[in-house]
């Protein structure tokens, strides 16, 4: 069973090839076209999805080794997304499917991340959280089994990932923030400012971080002198140490209360956050004393890719899922992937 | 119309965005410019509070643009990851600003040229005090009337 997953929701256009539930390629455009601006170059426009998405797919399938003819199904991601930017990637998928006649399966962004640790070996095993952190989604969810989501809660403003990059910007270390502040928040002092922990201690699921980003504003406000922010190199990493606690004692508090409260062995952090590497130490560490196992995919699965759309299009087949053609890009998460009885 | 207004507390500016949503026409675009952290996404809470669609918002910063579905229809959209006014285009967004319902644009300073007239303004500061928030509101008809401004960012040493 041979799939192609294309992926074009958001800033990236990409394509991979899953064979036997094994990835065989995974193109992504930032990757695969080396622009004079370096690094990512956002991909909002559809038109540049539309310039990119028939190379990325000839190419996914060049590196896999695989002919067009050989394909027994194709995903592509529904939503949410970019209207424009989705539809590129779903009328290629769709175009595909009705030309070689093999099923189509649309793929909810939020899902295919959920399953991006099952691209290795161990992965979670049912019933497992999800913590999806990224720019722009944070959520915890009880995944139940294929198809059977249980949304325990979300951000009310602000993705954790965003809080980064908006913090990151403020003290003018670039974008995307969270790298910069990773590296700078390990050789600072986590204790050195007493930044907020919103919702912390709510009796819910529910994150919020726009509270927090303010508050670090407010010090950097306070510290600079007619609108000059000119810190030590030890300013800024306590500075930047100090957020990055806040943020991980929110993210790894609620998923580890969730786990002891649900009575899960097994956590999954996915989303481009999942890479910061105090997140991923302290979860580990609330996980040898509260009895869960953490699972964090390889970086490269962590952003958008189309590796996890194809994979979870092939735990789809392989659970009898049928494909559809009626399936319209949407914008919103919304309610239709959760189900509270699942 | 025309008003300035100061809130202190987040309830405030809530209380302030909801006013103003009651007031609004059927269809009507709200330009928003204003420091980072200065009460823009509290006053958009207090507007869809209004429309009965304050829990569905979430920052559209990453994701450019969100669709709540409340008493009316409220388009928020979010254009600071956005660059030219090409690529502004290219996403659709003179079709977005001319769409049904309510549409709130947060950094709209960046899409003056495309922005629609008559369009209510919101240009918001941070006050004296760390609390204190400042508004202007306007009904924008000509673009000489325009209040929206490029938020001053504080300058950084190069890390």
């Amino acid at each position: 069973m041979t799939i192609l997953g294309i992926e074009s929701s958001c800033d990236e256009t990409s394509a991979a090839i899953v064979t036997d539930g094994v990835l065989r390629s995974n193109i992504i455009s930032s990757q695969y076209f080396h622009t004079e601006y370096g690094g990512v170059v956002p991909e909002l426009a559809s038109r540049a999805h539309l310039r990119s998405v028939l190379p990325i797919v000839r190419e996914a399938l060049h590196e896999a080794q695989v002919d067009v003819s050989e394909l027994n199904a194709v995903a592509a991601t529904q939503g949410p997304g970019l209207i424009g930017s989705l539809l590129v990637g779903l009328n290629v998928g769709k175009s595909l499917s009705v030309s070689l006649g093999i099923p189509f399966i649309p793929i909810h962004h939020i899902e295919a991340h959920l399953f991006s640790t099952f691209l290795q070996d161990p992965h979670p095993a049912f019933p497992f959280l999800g913590l999806v952190v990224s720019g722009g989604h944070t959520l915890l969810v009880r995944v139940n089994g294929i198809g059977r989501y249980e949304l325990l809660g979300s951000t009310i403003d602000d993705a954790a990932g965003e809080a980064f990059d908006k913090v990151a910007k403020m003290m003018g270390l670039g974008f995307p923030g969270g790298p910069v502040m990773d590296r700078l928040a390990s050789q600072g002092n986590p204790r050195a400012h007493a930044f907020p922990r919103p919702l912390l201690d709510s009796d819910d699921y529910r994150f919020s971080f726009s509270g927090l980003k303010t508050s670090v504003l407010y010090h950097l406000r306070r510290i600079a002198r007619d609108g000059v922010l000119d810190l030590t190199d030890t300013e800024r990493n306590d500075i930047c140490a100090s957020f990055q606690a806040a943020v991980v004692d929110v993210l790894v508090g609620k998923a580890a209360r969730a786990a002891v409260e649900h009575g899960i062995h097994d956590i999954a952090i996915v989303g481009g956050v999942s890479a910061n590497s105090e997140l991923q130490r302290r979860l580990r560490g609330a996980g040898e004393r509260n009895g869960f196992r953490v699972f964090i995919p390889d970086l490269i699965y962590s952003t958008d890719n189309a590796a996890m759309v194809a994979r979870l299009a092939s735990l789809k087949l392989e659970t009898n899922a049928e494909g559809t053609l009626n399936a319209p890009a949407f914008a919103r998460i919304g309610d239709t992937l959760f189900d509270a009885h699942s | 119309m025309r008003e300035h207004l100061e809130t202190y507390t987040e309830a405030e500016t809530r209380a302030a965005g909801s006013r103003l949503a009651a007031r609004l026409p059927e269809n009507a675009l709200v330009a928003f410019s204003g420091d980072l952290g200065c009460g823009k996404t509290a006053f958009i809470r207090g507007m869809c509070a209004h429309y009965a669609c304050d829990q569905q918002v979430t920052s559209p910063t990453f994701t450019i643009v969100n669709e709540y579905a409340g008493s009316r229809k409220v388009t928020h959209c979010d254009l600071y990851r956005l660059g030219s006014i090409e690529e502004m285009l290219e996403i659709g967004l003179q079709e977005l600003f001319a769409g049904d319902g309510i549409v709130l644009v947060e950094w709209a300073e960046r899409a003056l040229p495309l922005l629609p007239f008559p369009r209510f303004e919101v240009a918001a500061w941070h006050g004296d005090t760390e609390e204190q928030r400042r508004f202007e509101i306007r009904l924008v008809e000509e673009p000489e009337d325009s209040i929206l401004f490029a938020p001053a960012e504080l300058v950084t040493r190069p890390a």
